[in-house]
């Protein structure tokens, strides 16, 4: 081949392959899915009846939608005890809404509806296959017609971006034009695509999967993963975004390789039973076993998809036990050892910390620090603090400043602890002792709060500049007066015997992937003094009544360290890895054996210079020889 | 008159200076190791690297000294317990303790067959019986932790090995600063060091 013809050759390749790569990652959520017709909850198309949308009977028709929503826990939040040991430190979320009364059952559906995908326990509604099933649903306002009560209207409001529906007043009304004579819609129209990552990103964290788009986000309860741990899955540069990140200049990574590299939540994340992606995990499948050759037909898939979802072992998971640790690792897609020949020791260094210990270097984002509960803002919401912003985080001018994940001894079921990148916070609430639970956001409210206003007693009790309003450190319950004036309003409020509890929760940090040679390759950064792990972790900027959390509770991430209350009041948090058994040569924080070490060669060579001077001085001063060979001559 | 007497083979003196070399290396690599955020020689990552060449170094050196000692029968000058030797060992102290300071000789002849003292042979004894395999096998776990993860599990792991290491490390540095000062005790200050150097010690004898 001569060199115009290897030119040509070259030029076609280094066009054609980001072009057909562009092109899978649009057509990742194409579906080809047939017209279907829209029925409500008796059967009856819905253009003849007017009534609201049935999900499980329009999907119904040709997926087992019953047993969907009995494999799922986005459906049913885990089982009893999991959901019973929920508690959400950004959105007060918790405990068990199927042990709630209808009147409860439906205030929390108005609280937290918008966050739940609908059906299992949450009888007044239904799974809302829309939600994940839609390129754009109208998050808000189904979210809006929840909070008004219009449960049955979800769905309906979960297609405002089309076509198909127009609000009227509280309620939605069908626009029959859009439907063909069998009651269906056209699928241009109705839009249905696979599952895509920005569809998960509605809930969980910020997605963003156009790496073109200067976006800013700030930290919001309803992307909870972003929220408490500065996570961002884009295939963007961070340097290109709209994100006020110090040095951003330098920073020509993309936020996620991952995303980078056309990955989707679901390439991880995906259904337990697609015959396509299966691959058990190393963590349950036989070791003898490379591959599980038996897999479901995909008509049969199509019709019974699994909706648990691969997972990991993440500590702050609430949901989900019985799939934790489906997920597949990185070491089943990733083969380290042929990657990592620079790396001293790379057995020990496997074997002692995860991946995203290294590969995780650093978090570009805000993320939360703690979540004070025990006081509210003017709009009901926790006093939250960040880390890794100088400023307000939602302020797009404040100087994004972000992270470094503090290492803590994370232990999956089978295996030895790892070091695995966490966000340590600390949550600071009210707990009725006498019923044992936490005090209901409703109470606090109440108690708390006149309007957008704070009531006049808790004022009386805590304006000490008698501005009018509460701020800085009159929200910090840092006197006896202060918890009292609130404890006392909270009696009135309903509670009976409440008091401030504390508790650390951590965050694994596993998204935000840096690409390779952004990873932690300096020795110097866990060997030595100044290692990551020497640094003073923040957790609180202050300890509401004076309480301090104390440990982890239950979960697979243990503390390796020691927690400080500062002069100044906060709480920080010290690593000692030895305390889990590890210990990265060069770091010792308690370094007992060296200050023995040292004194005792200091005293020797004390003791050298008195024997030594002595001599000599008796050899300058007197008729004594400094040597047996002077006595002798 | 001056008579030089050979005290130390030329097997002898290279054993003890690359025994020296070694040690001192090892010393100097294994605080970089250690504190590799307050000094600054090799890097961090060469100095890993160095410890380990200079450990299989003494190592060896060591396993060589072992069997020419034995061999040669010169192992026979590091036993203690010949007769009189807590009397001759009280009055070495003795010595150190006040007639160094008066001039006095020394209390006890050193000869090419009887070099050592009896402190000498007690610190010896510890430090070939006792320091040095504890600081050979401590760093060689060390070293194998990579290797042998469930053996190093039962010993106690890193958290046991590395300060174990790093005692016995600042135990031996101790022992080289005393050692380096006791070498001035000679009949001259330098007359020791001259000794390991060309092998041989001048000494007085009566025309």
């Amino acid at each position: 081949m001569n060199f115009k013809w290897t030119l040509l050759a070259a030029l076609a390749v280094s066009v054609s392959t980001p072009l057909s790569l562009a092109s899978f990652a649009a057509s990742a959520g194409e579906l080809e899915h047939p017209a279907v017709p829209f029925l409500d909850a008796s059967g009856a198309k819905v253009t003849d009846s007017g009534a609201p949308l049935s999900t499980m009977k329009t999907c119904g028709a040709c997926h087992d939608t019953d047993y969907i929503a009995s494999h799922s826990y986005h459906v049913s939040l885990g089982s009893d005890a999991e959901r019973s040991a929920r508690f959400d430190a950004v959105t007060y979320d918790g405990g068990d809404p199927a042990k709630l009364d209808a009147a409860g059952l439906d205030a929390w559906i108005r609280e937290f509806g918008g966050r739940h995908v609908g059906g299992g326990f949450a009888t007044p509604t239904e799974m809302n296959c829309f939600l994940c099933h839609l390129a754009k649903p109208a998050v808000d306002e189904r979210a809006e017609a929840l909070q008004s009560g219009a449960f049955e209207f979800a769905p309906m409001a979960t297609l405002a971006a089309t076509d198909l529906v127009a609000k009227s007043g509280t309620s939605w009304q069908w626009n029959a034009s859009a439907f063909d004579a069998d009651g269906a819609p056209e699928p241009e129209a109705l839009g249905l695509t696979a599952p895509g990552s920005a569809n998960c990103g509605l809930c969980h964290g910020a997605v963003v999967m156009d790496h073109k788009q200067p976006f800013f986000l700030a930290p919001s309860a309803s992307q909870p993963e972003t929220a408490t741990t500065g996570a961002i899955f884009s295939p963007g540069r961070i340097r290109r975004s709209g994100m006020n990140v110090a040095g951003k200049d330098a920073l020509s990574r993309p936020w996620d390789v991952h995303a980078e590299r056309l990955l989707e939540c679901t390439s991880c994340h995906g259904s337990t039973n697609n015959p396509a992606m299966y691959n058990e995990a190393t963590s349950t499948r036989p070791g003898h076993l490379k591959s599980e050759a038996r897999r479901l037909d995909i008509s049969e898939f199509l019709r019974t998809p699994s909706h648990d979802f691969e997972k990991g072992h993440v500590a702050q998971a609430q949901i989900g036990a019985d799939t934790a640790g489906t997920m597949r690792s990185c070491e089943d897609c990733h083969d380290a050892t042929t990657t990592h020949d620079f790396l001293p020791y790379s057995a020990r260094h496997f074997e002692s910390m995860q991946c995203e210990a290294c590969h995780i270097p650093s978090v570009n984002a805000a993320a939360l620090e703690s979540a004070n509960w025990t006081m509210l803002g003017t709009d009901g919401e926790a006093l939250l603090s960040y880390r890794g912003v100088a400023g307000d985080p939602n302020d797009p001018r404040s100087l994004v400043t972000g992270y470094t994940p503090v290492l803590l001894p994370r232990t999956d079921p089978g295996k030895s602890a790892k070091l695995a990148p966490q966000n340590l916070t600390s949550v600071f609430y009210w707990f009725d002792e006498a019923r044992g639970e936490r005090v209901p956001l409703a109470t606090l409210r109440a108690a708390l709060l006149d309007g957008d206003h704070y009531a006049s007693a808790i004022l009386a009790g805590l304006d000490a500049n008698k501005s009018g309003t509460l701020e800085g450190e009159e929200l910090q319950l840092a006197s006896t007066d202060a918890v009292d004036a609130v404890k006392k309003a909270l009696v009135v409020a309903g509670a009976a015997q409440p008091v401030i509890k504390a508790e650390l929760k951590s965050y694994g940090v596993h998204h935000g992937v840096a690409p390779g040679n952004w990873a932690v390759r300096d020795c110097s950064v866990c060997h030595g003094e100044e290692a990551r792990f020497s640094a003073a972790v923040s957790l609180a900027p202050y300890l509401p009544g004076g309480v301090r959390p104390t440990d982890l509770g239950e979960t697979n991430v243990a503390l390796a360290g020691t927690l400080e209350v500062l002069p100044s009041g906060g709480l920080v948090y010290r690593s000692d890895p030895s305390q889990a058994g590890m210990n990265p040569l060069g770091f010792e924080p308690d370094r007992l054996v060296d200050r023995v070490g040292l004194w005792l060669a200091v005293l020797t060579i004390c003791g050298v210079l008195i024997h030594g001077g002595t001599r000599i001085f008796l050899s300058l001063n007197t008729q004594v020889p400094s040597s047996p060979k002077e006595a002798q001559a | 008159m001056k008579k030089a007497v050979k005290f130390y083979s030329l097997h002898e003196r290279i054993w003890h200076w690359v025994q020296a070399l070694t040690v001192i290396v090892l010393l100097v690599t294994g605080i970089e190791v250690h504190a590799p955020g307050s000094v600054h020689i090799l890097g961090f990552e060469l100095a890993v690297v160095a410890h380990n060449v200079f450990a299989g170094l003494l190592l060896l050196n060591a396993l060589m000294g072992l069997f020419y000692f034995l061999t040669s029968g010169k192992m026979k000058q590091y036993v203690p317990g010949e007769s009189g030797f807590f009397i001759k060992a009280v009055r070495q102290a003795q010595y150190y303790m006040g007639g160094i300071f008066r001039g006095e000789p020394h209390p006890l002849d050193a000869t090419p067959e009887a070099r050592l003292n009896p402190l000498q042979k007690i610190t010896y004894l510890m430090i070939l019986n006792v320091l040095l395999p504890v600081q050979v096998v401590t760093g060689i776990l060390i070293w194998g932790a990579e290797r042998w993860p469930a053996l190093i599990a039962k010993v106690g792991g890193l958290a046991i090995l590395v300060p174990v290491h790093a005692m016995a490390s600042w135990l031996f540095l101790s022992f080289i600063i005393m050692h380096i000062y006791l070498t001035t005790t000679g009949h001259t200050p330098l007359a020791n060091l001259k000794a390991m150097v060309s092998g041989y010690h001048e000494e007085e004898t009566e025309v």
